[in-house]
């Protein structure tokens, strides 16, 4: 996967074409009205999902987007698809960082949710990534129980990806959950079997957590819209430090996420990409 | 010669098992009932005079004096189980029951995750651990009925294990509840048995659980149950045991049934009569009873299916809960040669009738 351009023109114009700008979330995210997730994102049996490097974009940079699709976020992907996405990728690309390869996990509910996890593909395109965000089926579920599945994106992370960025040139990824609620404790073996199909092994979310680590940089975005996500923030504050970052406006979602990935591309000093060999000429500066 | 009789639902449950396993020990007396699939979420009633019991945790002979086996195919819950004994003892049943050594065992674990989990609740699950028990057995985390015998400390290293499994970090939520399963299981006397206990028997009725149309392999998924409801497993068994002398009694009520969701084919709503005595009634894991018209087409597919797995048998048909509603039957419309047709006009085996010359 991976092997095509975000083309900006191509996308604006697609964009228009489609309508996102004016249609509902029901309208663009076509599984809401089928009320199931789409198969090709059901994690079930999935082994890896890679992000490798190609001829377009020899020095990939995977970045793992987790949206929280329960009843109170379900508005982001919304969000994402008319703006978000294109301002995203744009600002990734322009602060130096030429192969951004993205992949979008639907983050629910393993306790209440009947898809906890969906999986896109690591996508450098804007065809392929505008795919699998309107493929994402927003449950709109939750539950009345103690938090959400954030764990389920350090998991997938951890387990079931296989990044060029690490196995090549010992790089981390990067990985964003974005949420308004505490993340929950446990994933137990029974639901990992539910979910990917097999499973044997409890983990809690501190085991979970150091395990993504290893091979990515992991954040969580605190969408600050309610008191219950103001409560949430100090748990993740707690756990992540200065890697919890707190927004009130969704709309800011494009913006922290290029900003921490340009920064850490500045501060390594080895650079996390290179400029493509015909130049930026194909990208058109917003 | 040893002989056998194996009573099948050909759709989606609740076809009257029950009843026909009980006509069945009637005419056998010295039987043996085996339950070759399920456990104990099956609810098969019988009646007998002004004495009513819905079988679950032992088969449907129980009532009428026989004695129950459940095979290695099936679920046991040893708290469910106990429950149903005393209720069983107080209508004067037969309450000796052998189970085998590899039967599954349901745990306080796995009824939590049955009743938690919506998944299952969407598939329609009967909120009774089934589901979660054989998909915990499929993995390392396995209970078996010998291990209800095995050393007390082997037992509980393994149920911590399995409430690890399922997420139970020292929660203590759930304690009480497993000590009461634990207490439960030092009150029964067990009786794990193996297929050599069965040779001193000649004749054995086989209890299907649930119907064809909800077969692990043959329902429509994901609204199926965790078995074969087919006659596989009772064939593979008449196999081991040397039976060669088997008859079929499929059993359809004389209106579609569904409890729980998923695909039915004419669904509508019926006039019932005669049906006071009614075990499926609305509850928070199934919902509705839903109900139909007999779909002939559907019964003949399930038969042509089970067919597949029992092809030297001789076949039966029981129509139950004739009484319920007034149309004509069309049962010239099945494809199959049976031996016997009999039809049930009341919630007492005693009411069975032969019809055989009015269909063929």
């Amino acid at each position: 996967m991976g092997g095509t351009r975000y083309d900006f023109g191509a996308r604006e114009s697609r964009a228009k074409k489609v309508g996102y700008a004016s249609k509902s979330a029901g309208e663009i995210f076509t599984q809401n009205a089928l009320r199931m997730a789409h198969e090709s994102m059901n994690p079930n049996g999935v082994l890896f999902r890679e992000a490798r490097d190609s001829e377009v974009h020899p020095n990939t940079v995977p970045i793992i987007l987790g949206l929280d699709v329960t009843g109170s976020m379900g508005h982001i992907p919304h969000e994402l698809i008319k703006e978000g996405l294109p301002k995203l990728m744009g600002g990734i690309i322009q602060g130096g960082v030429p192969d951004p390869a993205l992949l979008f996990l639907g983050i629910g509910d393993h306790e209440c949710d009947r898809y906890p996890l969906q999986v896109g593909q690591f996508e450098s395109g804007d065809e392929e990534l505008d795919m699998w965000l309107t493929r994402t089926y927003i449950e709109g579920g939750g539950g009345g129980n103690a938090g959400e599945s954030y764990l389920l994106a350090w998991y997938f992370a951890a387990f079931h990806t296989k990044t060029d960025a690490f196995e090549k040139r010992g790089q981390k990824g990067l990985l964003f959950t974005v949420g308004d609620e505490p993340g929950l404790k446990t994933l137990p073996a029974s639901a990992i079997k539910e979910i990917m199909g097999q499973g044997q092994q409890t983990y809690t979310h501190l085991e979970l957590l150091a395990e993504a680590q290893k091979r990515y940089d992991v954040y969580h975005i605190s969408v600050l819209h309610s008191g219950q996500a103001i409560d949430a923030d100090v748990d993740w504050k707690e756990l992540l430090g200065q890697n919890c970052l707190s927004i009130h406006d969704h709309k800011e979602i494009p913006n922290v996420i290029k900003k921490i990935i340009c920064d850490k591309h500045k501060s390594s000093g080895l650079g996390l990409g290179t400029t493509p060999l015909d130049g930026l000429d194909n990208i058109e500066m917003l | 010669m040893k002989t056998a009789q194996i009573v099948i639902g050909l759709g989606f449950g609740d076809e009257g098992k029950g009843i026909t396993t009980d006509f069945l020990a009637k005419q056998n007396p010295e039987s043996i009932v085996i339950r070759f699939s399920g456990g104990q979420q099956a609810a098969h009633t019988v009646m007998i005079g002004d004495k009513k019991h819905v079988h679950s945790s032992f088969a449907s002979g129980a009532l009428r004096g026989l004695p129950s086996y459940y095979s290695e195919h099936c679920t046991i819950h040893p708290v469910f189980l106990f429950n149903e004994k005393i209720e069983l003892e107080a209508q004067g049943g037969n309450t000796e029951l052998h189970i085998h050594p590899l039967a599954k065992i349901t745990t306080p674990f796995d009824v939590w995750q049955n009743r938690n989990n919506v998944r299952n609740l969407d598939h329609g699950t009967c909120g009774k651990g089934v589901g979660a028990t054989m998909k915990r057995n499929e993995g390392p985390y396995k209970l078996y009925a010998v291990d209800l015998i095995a050393p007390r400390q082997m037992l509980l290293e393994k149920l911590e294990k399995i409430a690890y499994y399922y997420g139970f970090l020292n929660e203590s939520e759930i304690d009480a509840e497993v000590d009461h399963y634990l207490a439960i299981i030092d009150q029964i006397k067990w009786n794990i048995s193996d297929y050599s206990f069965l040779e001193k028997y000649s004749n054995f009725i086989f209890e299907g659980s649930q119907g064809i149309l909800l077969d692990m392999d043959h329902g429509v998924f994901p609204n199926v149950t965790y078995a074969n409801t087919t006659s596989k497993n009772a064939i593979e068994i008449c196999q081991k045991l040397q039976i060669t002398a088997v008859e079929l009694y499929y059993v359809t009520r004389s209106y579609a049934t569904r409890h729980g969701s998923g695909w039915m084919s004419n669904e509508t709503e019926l006039k019932l009569k005669n049906n006071e005595e009614e075990t499926c009634v609305y509850n928070d894991f199934q919902k509705e009873f839903r109900t139909g018209e007999l779909d002939y087409d559907l019964l003949n597919y399930s038969l042509k299916l089970d067919a597949a797995y029992s092809s030297k048998a001789k076949r039966n048909l029981v129509v139950t809960c004739m009484d319920q509603i007034e149309k004509d039957y069309e049962f010239e419309k099945l494809t199959t040669e049976f031996t016997e047709i009999y039809g049930s006009f009341s919630p007492d085996s005693k009411d069975f009738k032969q019809l055989t010359s009015l269909f063929q």
